[in-house]
């Protein structure tokens, strides 16, 4: 017989209390775990989708907003710019890359976006079909490239052929326009028409590789389907075409404006730019430069600042939700104390019969203490498993909601700290109650 | 076996000092059978715990199988009591969470001088030499009081101890039962060469001893006839 045996057969005797306790800390190291594993998953998600991109160029109003409704297609967008920002932006000398966004409509609350192929490459010479799993890239109006959740649990596939529905969806967190704030309906293009059904017909030409963010959610297609959309007939060409030859955007506009009973806008629009440049002084001028044109209103805003704002408001909630974590473990911690504390009544005669035996004060302390371990360690092991599990949970309808993937099934670092600071909780909580047994006198506790 | 020389113990109480024993000299024989009486607060189950080291004399040498106890240290007096002594209660004391089987091993447990297959298979030998056999694997409150002191026999056993301390060991057990436990302790006694000190009241059990001694005729703390005022519990 070892003392874990001693140990174990006296947290059996005292079952229900030992549950309980033990319980007290799975539920603790479980808030720990899941709440490490989601805050870390979503700061690295966060740093890794804003990675590319310096800087987004879109209307005027929140920094946060943009940012979020464009590189993280959350959040609805503010509104829309000229497209004239983008062309000149296209040709400035500071920018190394600018990538046009035109949200769209969304089909069963998947939001189609509209873009080029340079928004999915990280070179110019890069061969665009790399990031395609199956079909091609598109190259017309109405053709859609699907992200790979889309076509999992959209049910799409290529050829398959659909109508956008209006509004950017609230599949990935935004709201339908019908929740549009007052102030960003003036530059709402859709303000007046949002039951109208839109004519365009998608069609699915390939499907994207998982890119396991929220692209993984997005319908592609070119910039100017989302006009087609809207019944701003630009061209049926893409982009590509045009936009070398000095295309005329609007004049095929006048004749729709009388078709139609809605009121559209008169010019092709985007949502945002996503703009790399050559390097910060540049940037600045840059933004200082957007911002001071009246003709084109328009708001540049640094990624890596606002992200450091976000990634501080989520930084500070998972503090908040750590510490409430925390004070949970505490109270385990204390309930294994008082229980603990309340069994040393009658486990004062065991110890000091023990004691008579030949057991060391260290042999008596030990065993005590390992009872507080051993609840600690059960429970720790069912908190970790329970952790990531549930982290694993959130995490799957967090990728659904906003994109962000997380892998729960991993180590994630900081657990071993959770770990080992659960573990000295667990063992303070034996300690107390093993101090006082440790200097209780054999003779005082046996009657003869 | 056992010397205790000008051993004293006194006692701090609200009342101011407490002299509790006060023994010149005494000597116990190996493989003796010593009957211990004397009234309650007598000082019996301190003298007991001084053998055993669990209490320390206030004043005097305690020899027990030529070593000194009271100069051992701390943990040397719990290797001491772990290997040489075995000790018996009134109420027997056995831990409840544990078998039959795992009280007798515990004290294996202490001394740490058997493997898990040793303990198991000598916790087996006794249980079997005081004919618990079919109740291994009891917990001692679905043990009757008569099983629950021969647990606490074997258990004392363990560890092949030399000596045996047992505080009035059948008081809480009816006297038919109490009579069969006796002689089974007795004769394992005998039979492993064993010395016995027993603490007993009762009249029966002394006619068995070859050996009684009234505490009272060593312990100078006490007189007969004073005990009744002044030892009154
Ligand atoms: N730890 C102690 N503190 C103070 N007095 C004690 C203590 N232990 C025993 N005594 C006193 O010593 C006397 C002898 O007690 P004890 O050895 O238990 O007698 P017996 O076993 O013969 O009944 C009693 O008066 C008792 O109150
Ligand atoms: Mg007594």
């Amino acid at each position: 017989m070892g003392i874990l045996k001693v140990v174990m057969s006296n947290l059996g005797n005292r079952r229900f209390s030992s549950a309980l306790t033990t319980i007290s800390v799975a539920i603790g190291v479980t808030l720990l775990i899941a709440i490490l594993i989601l805050s870390s998953a979503l700061y690295q998600g966060a740093v890794f989708q804003g990675g590319g991109y310096d800087m987004i160029v879109g209307p005027k109003g929140s920094a946060t907003q943009l940012i979020l409704s464009t590189v993280f297609h959350y959040e609805v967008p503010i509104g829309n710019i000229d497209y004239e920002v983008f062309r000149k932006l296209a040709a400035d000398e500071r920018v190394t890359k600018a990538i046009p966004l035109a949200l769209g409509d969304n089909y069963r609350n998947y939001r189609i976006v509209g873009t080029d192929s340079t928004y999915f490459m990280e070179k110019e010479d890069e061969n665009i079909n790399g990031v395609i799993a199956t079909g091609r890239f598109y190259e017309e109006v109405g053709e859609v490239v699907i992200g790979h959740m889309v076509a999992e649990r959209g049910g799409l596939k290529i050829g398959d052929k659909f109508v956008g529905a209006h509004g950017v969806g609230d599949g990935i967190g935004g709201c339908s326009h019908d929740h549009h704030n007052e102030d960003t309906s003036a530059t709402d293009p859709h303000h007046n028409d949002t039951h109208h059904a839109h004519d365009l017909e998608y069609i699915v030409v390939g499907i994207l590789e998982p890119q396991n963010n929220t692209d993984d959610y997005i319908i592609f297609t070119p910039v100017e389907s989302v006009w087609e959309a809207h019944d701003i007939h630009a061209s049926h060409q893409t982009y590509y075409h045009y936009k070398n030859e000095g295309y005329h955007l609007q004049e095929e506009h006048e004749e729709h404006h009388e078709h139609h009973e809605h009121h559209h806008v008169d010019k092709p629009e985007l949502t945002a730019i996503l703009i790399q440049g050559r390097d910060i002084v540049s940037l600045a001028t840059l933004k200082t430069a957007i911002e001071a044109d009246t003709h084109y209103p328009a708001q540049a805003a640094f990624v890596a600042v606002v992200l450091r704002q976000l990634l501080k408001v989520l930084g500070d909630g998972a503090m908040v939700a750590n510490v409430l974590a925390y004070i949970s473990i505490i109270i385990a911690a204390l309930s294994i104390l008082i229980s603990l504390m309340s069994s040393m009544a009658e486990r004062r005669k065991d110890v000091a019969v023990m004691r008579m035996l030949g057991a060391s004060k260290n042999k008596v302390l030990t065993i005590v203490i390992l009872e507080a371990v051993v609840i600690t360690v059960i429970g720790i092991l069912i908190g970790i498993i329970g952790g990531h599990t549930l982290a694993h949970w959130i995490g799957r309808h967090l990728q659904h909601a906003a994109g962000i993937y997380v892998n729960a099934l991993q180590y994630w670092q900081g657990e071993g700290i959770t770990v080992i600071t659960v573990l000295m909780l667990g063992l303070l909580s034996g300690l107390i109650p093993a101090l006082t047994v440790y200097r209780t006198e054999p003779t005082k506790f046996i009657d003869n | 076996m056992i010397t205790l020389k000008n051993i004293e113990k006194t006692y701090h109480s609200t009342e101011g000092l407490l002299k509790v024993l006060d023994i010149d000299f005494y000597q116990v024989a190996k493989g003796d059978q010593i009957a211990l009486v004397g009234p309650s607060g007598s000082g019996k189950t301190t003298l007991l715990n001084i053998i055993s080291g669990v209490v320390a004399p206030t004043a005097g040498e305690v020899i027990v199988d030529d070593i000194r106890v009271d100069l051992l240290k701390e943990e040397e007096k719990d290797k001491f009591r772990a290997e040489k002594i075995g000790y018996i209660f009134q109420s027997f004391h056995l831990i409840n969470s544990l078998t039959a089987l795992e009280n007798v091993m515990l004290p294996m447990l202490f001394a740490a001088n058997k493997d898990k297959k040793q303990q198991q298979m000598v916790a087996k030998e006794l249980l079997d030499k005081v004919k618990l056999s079919h109740r291994l694997n009891h917990k001692p409150t679905n043990l009757s009081r008569g099983e629950q002191q021969r647990v606490a026999i074997a258990r004392a056993l363990a560890n092949e101890a030399n000596l045996i301390l047992a505080d009035e060991p059948t008081g809480n057990i009816d006297y038919t039962t109490g009579m069969k436990v006796f002689d089974l302790l007795q004769n394992l006694c005998v039979k492993n060469n064993v010395t016995l000190v027993m603490v007993t009241h009762s009249q029966e059990f002394k006619s068995r001893f070859s050996k009684v001694v009234d505490i009272r005729d060593i312990n100078k703390a006490i007189k007969i006839g004073e005990e009744a005022t002044q030892w009154e519990f």
